[in-house]
């Protein structure tokens, strides 16, 4: 057997085209290129001569077949070994079918790509509206009957999106709790302000930072895994196998998944405060002498209890936000990897978002009603 | 040209303390379609990913090409996957790249045509496998079960495989798509001289389709012969494989 590579060389006369050397897929480039150049004028070639041709597959067949086609299609070829003759056979009358049956492919123009982009979006907003009435619809159905609750999917989402997210929060916010308290630190000192670190930093890290920081931790680390989870589930058919059990899977899936983060954001929005407000302690003692003592003491007398409440009443719509997202994206999921890749990347995207834009419209309306 | 080209010896699979494969020993011809058979958790499924090295069995030796295969280096190995192409049972098509793409994909990677005379090869392969050419620009969600196996079976002939890998190649697929697969695996070893290991339940396959059978079983290879012979095998568990209402049905229209 040899491995040399296939080659066409032509007579000085240019009559006669000898093939040669190994036809297989791999070794197939110079004719190739040959036949997309052609070197030779086809109306001189009278022959080809292919009995040096050592191996060929379907690939080079199909080559063969090209330069039957580019020279004269009834050209008399000598030589050619009884297998790959029957094999060009094939490969000819396979393709001659090719030239019949052209594909067309789909082209839209521009009206039709927006129009389309418009009519998708609101078909999406339509989608999620139904899928938040069903949300509803279902919670409502549980607090009749609290039977229905899978309190232990429920209490295995408290675990994985909030037991297991507590290493994370802490750092993240004693972090946080570092850095506001030394830029509040270096704008105080002008004024020998400095006491008044306490106060600001308390309330900024209790309404805004914690719950905040928390909520865009873990709409990175549960809402994609929501959407993940339940995009893969879907295009494996296992949510049309819960439906046609007559399983609701918003019931089954999504229900524990809210519940659960309802109940563990606060509570690591909490765990956030305190490991903020830690932070700022350890900014405050080494940065202007406030000692942790002095620290605690003026933070109880001048950081009114309502902080930490308005930081808190936030936190159930921003779990509300993290899981329906991420599951609705995973519900839209269909076909194939790439669509459930695609749904996890919206899902965070959207999560975030809509968590920034809820806390905004939370600030326009603590300011009207003036608390 | 050595006319041996798989070769199974001493085969050993252990999951924990579960054995799957005790000893399995086999060899296939170049040129021969097997079958692979036995009862549902016999190991048939391992035996083939540990052809095929995507898993390690626990002890025993596989060659294929002549090489051997488990502890072959990465471009020896290579050069054995070139050699070989494997349909899954669900087709395990890139659901994110068309029919036409996927098909290009090793095409595109191991050969070394032109984009359009790769296109050409793919389409030529699709042909091939019996699908149409509208199917070439669908999505793998967008076909039905047996043009999705069909799509399956013309990227694992891509770049003209010597072996070919069934993993139940006609479930799920109504009679007549089956049998013309059926027919496409005849005629590919015909005009391609390929050579087919595949694994299956459909009896009707069984009897049109392996020069040989092979049946697993109590971790060993049981039987190897001839679907005529095998049948009539009295061991207790090919008896009893055969025994069931569908089998003896096919049995009585032959």
């Amino acid at each position: 057997m040899t491995d040399a590579f296939a080659s066409i060389e032509s007579t000085p006369q240019g009559d006669i085209l000898a093939l040669k050397g190994s036809w297989l897929v791999g070794n197939v480039s110079f004719v190739d290129r040959w036949i997309q150049k052609c070197f030779v004028n086809p109306a001189q070639v009278k022959s080809i001569d292919a009995e040096a041709i050592t191996q060929m597959d379907t690939a080079g067949a199909y080559l063969l077949y090209e330069i039957q086609k580019k020279i004269n299609i009834n050209i008399q070829i000598t030589g050619l070994k009884d297998n790959f003759n029957d094999l060009l056979q094939l490969v000819s009358s396979e393709l001659s079918q090719l030239n019949e049956k052209k594909i067309i492919p789909v082209r839209h123009d521009f009206f039709y790509i927006i129009g389309k982009a418009a009519i998708d979006l609101l078909h999406q907003a339509n989608l999620m509206l139904a899928f938040l009435g069903e949300v509803f619809e279902s919670i409502f159905e549980m607090v009749l009957q609290p039977v229905k609750l899978q309190w232990r999917s429920m209490i295995h989402e408290i675990d994985v999106g909030g037991y297991r997210g507590l290493p994370i929060i802490a750092v993240m916010m004693f972090l946080i709790g570092v850095v506001v308290a030394y830029q509040l630190g270096v704008q105080l000192r002008i004024y020998g302000a400095d006491v008044y670190m306490v106060d600001l930093s308390g309330v900024a890290i209790l309404r805004e930072f914690s719950p905040l920081i928390c909520s865009v931790i873990i709409a990175g680390r549960t809402s994609t895994s929501f959407a993940a989870l339940l995009g893969t589930m879907k295009v494996n058919e296992e949510i049309d196998a819960l439906r046609t059990m007559g399983m609701s899977p918003v019931e089954r899936l999504v229900i524990p998944k809210i519940l659960g983060l309802l109940v563990a954001l606060p509570l690591l929005v909490i765990w956030g405060d305190v490991f903020g407000l830690l932070g700022s302690m350890v900014m405050a003692k080494s940065m202007a002498g406030i000692t942790f003592q002095s620290f605690l003491e003026r933070f109880r007398q001048e950081v009114a209890i309502k902080h930490l409440y308005i930081g808190l009443v936030k936190t159930p719509v921003f779990a509300l936000i993290i899981a329906g997202i991420g599951c609705f994206q995973g519900f839209q999921a269909e076909g194939s990897a790439q669509s459930v890749g695609e749904r996890t990347t919206k899902a965070a995207v959207q999560a975030i978002f809509l968590i920034i834009l809820a806390d905004g419209l939370f600030s326009i309306l603590f300011n009207w009603m003036d608390i | 040209m050595p006319n041996n080209i798989i070769t199974v010896q001493h085969l050993k699979n252990y999951f924990g303390d579960t054995c799957v494969h005790e000893d399995v020993n086999f060899s296939v011809n170049s040129g021969e379609i097997i079958a692979i058979i036995g009862g549902s958790g016999c190991g048939k499924t391992t035996l083939l990913r540990s052809i095929l090295r995507l898993m390690m069995p626990t002890a025993g030796s596989v060659s294929v090409f002549g090489t051997q295969v488990l502890t072959a280096n990465a471009q020896d190995f290579l050069a054995v996957q070139k050699r070989w192409g494997m349909m899954f049972q669900g087709g395990a098509l890139f659901s994110s790249l068309t029919v036409l793409e996927n098909v290009m994909y090793v095409l595109n990677e191991y050969s070394s045509l032109s984009y359009r005379s790769q296109k050409a090869v793919a389409k030529l392969k699709i042909l091939m496998s019996g699908l149409d050419l509208n199917a070439a620009n669908k999505y793998p969600s967008e076909l039905s079960g047996g043009m999705r196996k069909r799509a399956a079976l013309a990227r694992a002939i891509a770049l003209d495989p010597e072996l070919i890998f069934l993993d139940e190649p006609t479930a799920g697929l109504d009679p007549k798509s089956a049998g013309d697969l059926d027919d496409l695996i005849l005629s590919m070893r015909k005009n391609l001289g390929l050579t087919f290991v595949m694994v299956t339940h459909d009896l009707d396959t069984l009897w049109y389709v392996p020069d040989r059978v092979i049946f697993l079983g109590e971790g060993k290879v049981l039987a190897d012969e001839p679907m005529a012979r095998l049948h009539k095998n009295t061991h207790p568990m090919i008896q009893s494989y055969f025994s069931g209402h569908r089998a003896k049905e096919v049995h009585h229209a032959e």
